[in-house]
């Protein structure tokens, strides 16, 4: 394809999405207009986009928006550290593998956030508990990934290594680790949007501070516009942090194929 | 002349698969040979008659079930430093440039960036790559990937090239054009080489000495010798000399045919 139409493709798709996303708020400025899916439910594109401008100039917002990025980065650092260790132990030690993997992916595909009593029980409705469910979320798909991708190398690139008296560290950080990258990368991609995912829906479970907590108390007092505006923020934090790492996956993945 | 290589009597038994542990299948049977400083040796034989094996063990990548290799002197547990090896075809690393792959073996060594950059230069302009340096394997042809991957396994200045197939995925023509670069690599290096092939021509073509081996379980067959003048050049596989090796090759290749419909 000639670099002008792959432009011109591009250009057709974004319109696409534009038309899409502005039939759908108009048909919802509609339906709820005309009174015939009620306030309480749902709330006019209009009026949600008024009070979103309303809440950026709070500070209850940009403080529960303060609290829910900093978990969410910590849990993301916690699900890095921890699901690259396990996926690496998942390819060193096959037994391990197949003994714990179907397990851990039982687990993980059962709803495992419903065993969030548990966790508050020993770690109190705080922080901890939003911190540990979402670092459960995020190391797992980070943890399968990076054993896929250790696992699914190349076999003749090992070789190569070890007809060069590679030690196991070399073999670790020269051939394995960026022969993996790309899928590493994908994990890490999965890792984050699970650990978001996870951060937001215990706080709102919990009540611990965050936009979770804030969507939680706006439903409770029946504040539905202040429910979608706090919806469209959290939305918004997703698809930015997604934007970014599928460039970052697609640029690493030009270099490796 | 000293043998620098020396295969003493090795054979390796494979375990046939995980569902059937205790089947085994005899890869290579009882292999003898002598390998001399400088000497262009090729293994020939039919796909999957283990020469790639005998080829690995002797690289130290494989133990031998029984016997063993004497490398300068020296039996062998692992890859011997002074042995380099060349693997078929998408061996190089594909987030690596040409000369960062070429560079590869010295990183791991510790030698310091300096070093590692004149030497890979030196290689890459050696293969005939000079300007392609900065380009990444998925930029290059299979031929130039396989003039980088002669590049990567010369820059540890290896007494020994191993090479497995180097040129099997290559095209008949590109193949028959690295065979001659490859001499005239030889012949500025003056490595031993030890080449694995399933092409008779290409055996012809570049080696001093062919061993033939038999399908599995494998043996070393026959012994040819190939007197071809040298430098060589397309037109020597034209020569009476070549003809007769051919005929030679065919006939032990046929007899072996034979032998085992009998077999059967």
């Amino acid at each position: 394809m000639s670099g002008t139409s792959m432009l011109r493709r591009k250009t057709k798709i974004r319109l696409a999405h534009l038309a899409f996303v502005s039939l759908f708020f108009a048909a919802l400025e509609i339906l709820v207009g005309s009174g015939t899916i009620s306030e309480l439910i749902l709330s006019r594109p209009s009026k949600i986009g008024t009070r979103l401008l309303q809440d950026l100039a709070t500070s209850e917002l940009w403080m529960s928006l303060a609290t829910t990025v900093q978990e969410v980065l910590v849990a993301l650092s916690l699900s890095l550290l921890i699901g690259t260790s396990l996926g690496y132990t998942f390819y060193r030690f096959r037994t391990f593998q197949q003994a714990v993997e179907p397990l851990l992916v039982a687990f993980y595909s059962a709803p495992a956030i419903l065993l969030y009593p548990i966790f508050v029980f020993f770690l109190g409705a705080g922080s901890a508990t939003v911190i540990t469910m979402a670092v459960i979320l995020g190391s797992v798909p980070i943890a399968i990934n990076v054993a896929v991708g250790f696992a699914s190398i190349e076999p003749i690139w090992r070789k190569v290594g070890r007809s060069l008296n590679a030690t196991p560290r070399q073999m670790l950080f020269h051939i394995l680790v960026p022969a993996a990258t790309p899928t590493i990368v994908t994990g890490f991609r999965l890792g984050l949007t699970f650990a978001l995912v996870g951060v937001v829906a215990l706080e709102f479970l919990i009540y611990s501070d965050g936009l979770g907590k804030l969507v939680s108390w706006r439903y409770f007092v029946f504040d539905t516009d202040g429910v979608y505006s706090a919806i469209v923020l959290v939305s918004a934090i997703a698809i930015i942090i997604n934007i970014a790492l599928t460039t970052f996956d697609q640029r690493i993945r030009r270099r490796w194929v | 002349m000293r043998s620098v290589i020396e295969v003493n009597a090795v054979s390796k038994l494979f375990a046939d698969s995980e569902e059937a542990p205790s089947a085994h299948v005899l890869a290579i049977k009882h292999a003898e040979l002598r390998v001399s400083s400088g000497e262009f040796v090729s293994l020939l034989g039919p796909s999957g008659c283990g020469k790639s094996t005998l080829l690995d063990i002797i690289g130290g990548l494989e133990a031998p079930t029984s016997g063993e290799i004497v490398i300068e002197g020296q039996i062998i547990q692992r890859p011997h430093p002074k042995i380099a090896m060349v693997f078929q075809s998408m061996s190089l690393f594909p987030w690596r440039t040409a000369i960062d792959n070429v560079a590869f073996g010295l990183e791991l060594k510790g030698r310091d960036p300096e070093t590692r950059r004149k030497t890979a230069a030196a290689m890459i302009e050696l293969v005939g790559l000079k300007g392609f340096e900065h380009k990444y394997p998925a930029q290059l042809s299979g031929g130039m990937n396989q003039r980088v991957a002669i590049a990567r396994a010369l820059a540890l200045d290896p007494d020994i090239l191993l090479m497995d197939e180097p040129f099997g995925a290559l095209d008949e023509q590109t193949r028959r054009i690295m065979g001659l670069e490859l001499l005239r690599i030889w012949d500025r290096t003056r490595k031993t080489i030890v080449f694995v092939t399933h092409s008779i021509d290409e055996a012809i073509q570049l080696s001093d000495r062919i061993i033939l081996m038999s399908a599995r379980p494998s043996i070393i067959r026959e012994e040819i010798l190939v007197p071809l003048p040298r430098p060589r050049s397309i037109e020597s596989l034209t020569t009476d000399i070549a003809n007769d090796i051919q005929r030679r090759v065919w006939k032990a290749l046929l007899e072996e045919v034979d032998e085992r419909h009998f077999d059967a």
